[in-house]
């Protein structure tokens, strides 16, 4: 299989969710527990795919570097995000590719954010809190020629879900729940 | 089928998904039914479908009936070397654990008797089984299944699951309000047999459908006690069947095969893991079940027939304390049976008014069914759960199951009814008076 993807398989993928919406409908989750200091235990929760469910049996640690008052048991939580960006950066090119038929040599992708930590810290108003600005760099080599490389590209920034997600935001709500003490 | 020569190897009809596309929304190809060498009969009676479906006819030699192709490997082309590449290689003929003309012929009779789009035959029954779950339960999930179950499944999913990551719960399927409480955020399959083993308990396939449409689960179903002729459980909304093709489908006691039977979607996910485990099925032995499988209408009715009569007889014997039969009113699921099978197939359960050690004096003392487990071939079998199917449990783990002390399991052959019963009712005297001597 070309780049290790079942073209056939995504195919009658793309075919069985034109007859049928439901079967494209995916839902995901995460859920963090508090360890000890900054660091917290992720675990994957079953996902929901079509009209069946998907366990997830993975689990993972996120913390903070010591000069940022944490322990450094695993990357912090920007690095996750950054690499929640780039993993799904990364299969649209792989995807993307095997459908233009490029057998694919190298796929590199490095993403960079910047945060001005005054601006979660609080102490100057001007500071934005969030990031202020994502970039990645992707290398790809294989036997695509130059045009169909660009395409690819500019397909990715078109449909690469995590991608969109952050460009165009997306509504976020959070909720509270104050629970009995123990 | 009529089949031409050709320069492709494999599905006719396989499309590519077209490389070269822009981006997915371009692809072609869709899933088919198959794969098949043409379009498939799957339309008529049980027996046109058994005697017709799935048959290879060779064009190049005008031979009637599929021809057996031993051969372990294909001559390749640019169009497998292309299949392989773009991820369509169950449809080309490549090498015979991927797939060959005998598979696809027996897998397309097994399809068009389950009403079903595609189907895989295994190494053994066992194989189908083991290549499903691992298929649709992933690493971290759980399975939903029944207290009541063959020895091998209950090993394979007690013992080696949890070592592939997996979880697993017994429960009794009948019981729904147990069985949805049981349901974990991931639990993701419920497997049930729709006959159960020994006591022929039956599975309420559209109650387990629904309740597992409800939490997005998947049901599969073993019909290894009921075969496509009394039961297409696809039809009763389960996503999968699976067989031990030794039993009823080849039904002469001469091979050991599996099969699973449902979409190609699914169908497809299980072949994969089929590929890696190299659980495939010689082409002599499917060659061997494609003709078992002619007849298997006709055994059906023959094995019901006389089930149904042995039973009758069994029921009224005085020294038989218990006989389960889901033909017989007295079965506790007569009602469910009739409303879910047509034929309720062969097995008969009964226990003798006295110990596991006069059961085995009594099945010593049958000339003619045979001491042997396994079931659904032409010849009667006879054996007793407590030292085979169900050896594996304790003795009070089996009092739980409802196998009390004295089971025993009679596969009904094709036999003359009259002759069956003659040697029951001989057997009967002699294993329970001798114990009345010793005493």
């Amino acid at each position: 299989m070309k780049n290790g993807i079942s073209l056939s398989g995504l195919s009658e993928f793309v075919h069985e969710v034109k007859q049928d919406g439901k079967e494209a409908q995916a839902s995901y989750g995460v859920q963090l527990d508090w360890q000890s200091g900054t660091r917290s235990q992720v675990t994957a929760l079953a996902m929901q795919l079509g009209r069946h469910r998907l366990a997830r049996e993975f689990q993972w640690t996120i913390d903070e570097p010591r000069p940022l008052l944490g322990q450094n048991h695993g990357p912090n939580p920007q690095e996750v995000l950054l690499s929640g960006l780039g993993g799904c950066l990364l299969v649209a090119y792989a995807v993307g590719a095997s459908v233009l038929g490029i057998q694919l040599e190298k796929l590199q992708i490095q993403v960079r954010g910047n945060l001005d930590l005054r601006g979660f810290l609080g102490v100057e108003e001007q500071v934005p809190v969030a990031f202020q600005e994502i970039e990645y760099q992707v290398h790809l080599a294989g036997d695509g020629s130059r045009e169909q490389f660009e395409h690819l590209h500019r397909q990715v920034e078109r449909q690469s879900p995590n991608r969109m997600s952050l460009a165009q935001g997306v509504p976020l709500r959070g909720h509270l729940t104050i629970e009995k003490r123990l | 089928m009529k089949s031409q020569p050709r320069s492709i190897h494999g599905d006719p009809r396989a499309q590519t998904p077209g490389s070269g596309a822009s981006w997915c929304n371009r692809l072609q190809r869709r899933r088919l039914a198959g794969p098949a060498l043409g379009e498939n009969l799957r339309n008529g009676g049980a027996s046109t479908l058994c005697v017709h479906a799935g048959t290879m006819e060779d064009a190049t030699t005008g031979a009637v009936g599929t021809p057996i192709f031993q051969n372990s490997t294909f001559v390749l082309g640019s169009e497998s070397y292309q299949a392989v590449e773009q991820g369509f290689a169950r449809d080309r003929f490549l090498y015979s654990r991927y797939g060959n003309p005998n598979q696809w012929a027996v897998q397309e009779k097994l399809a068009a008797l389950e009403g079903a789009e595609s189907s895989l035959v295994f190494s053994s029954g066992m194989a189908a089984i083991a290549a499903t779950v691992l298929a649709l339960l992933e690493p971290g999930g759980h399975l939903l299944t029944s207290t009541d179950l063959y020895g091998g499944s209950y090993n394979f999913f007690q013992e080696e699951l949890a070592n592939m990551g997996r979880s697993v719960s017994f429960v009794d399927p009948r019981k729904l309000k147990g069985m949805e409480a049981a349901i974990r955020p991931n639990t993701e399959l419920i497997f049930v047999e729709l006959l159960s083993n020994p006591l022929l308990k039956v599975a309420d396939l559209p109650a387990l459908a629904a309740l597992a449409s409800r939490h997005r689960l998947r049901l599969v179903v073993d019909a290894t006690f009921v075969s496509p002729i009394g039961c297409r459980p696809l039809e009763h909304g389960a996503d999968l069947v699976v067989h031990s093709a030794s039993k009823y489908l080849n039904g002469h006691s001469d091979l050991i095969a599996g099969a699973a039977i449902g979409s190609r979607k699914l169908v497809d996910r299980i072949w994969q893991r089929m590929l890696v485990f190299g659980s495939s099925l010689d082409p002599h032995a499917c060659f061997l079940l494609e003709r078992g499988l002619k007849t298997l209408a006709l055994r059906m009715e023959a094995h019901h027939r006389n089930a149904f009569q042995v039973a009758s007889f069994l029921q009224t014997h005085p020294k038989v304390r218990r006989v389960l039969f889901p033909g017989l009113e007295s079965h506790p699921d007569f009602a469910l049976a009739k409303g879910l099978l047509s034929r309720v197939g062969g097995m008969i359960t009964f226990e003798i008014d006295g110990t596991d050690e006069q059961a085995l004096a009594l099945v010593q003392a049958l000339k003619l069914p045979t001491e042997a487990t396994s079931l659904g071939g032409v010849e009667s079998l006879v054996s007793l759960p407590f030292n085979t199917s169900h050896a594996a449990f304790t003795a009070a783990q089996r009092e739980a199951m409802g196998i009390r002390p004295g089971c025993v399991r009679l596969s009904v052959g094709i036999e003359d009814p009259a002759d069956l019963i003659g040697d029951l009712n001989q057997a009967l005297e002699s294993a329970l008076a001798s114990h009345s001597e010793l005493a």
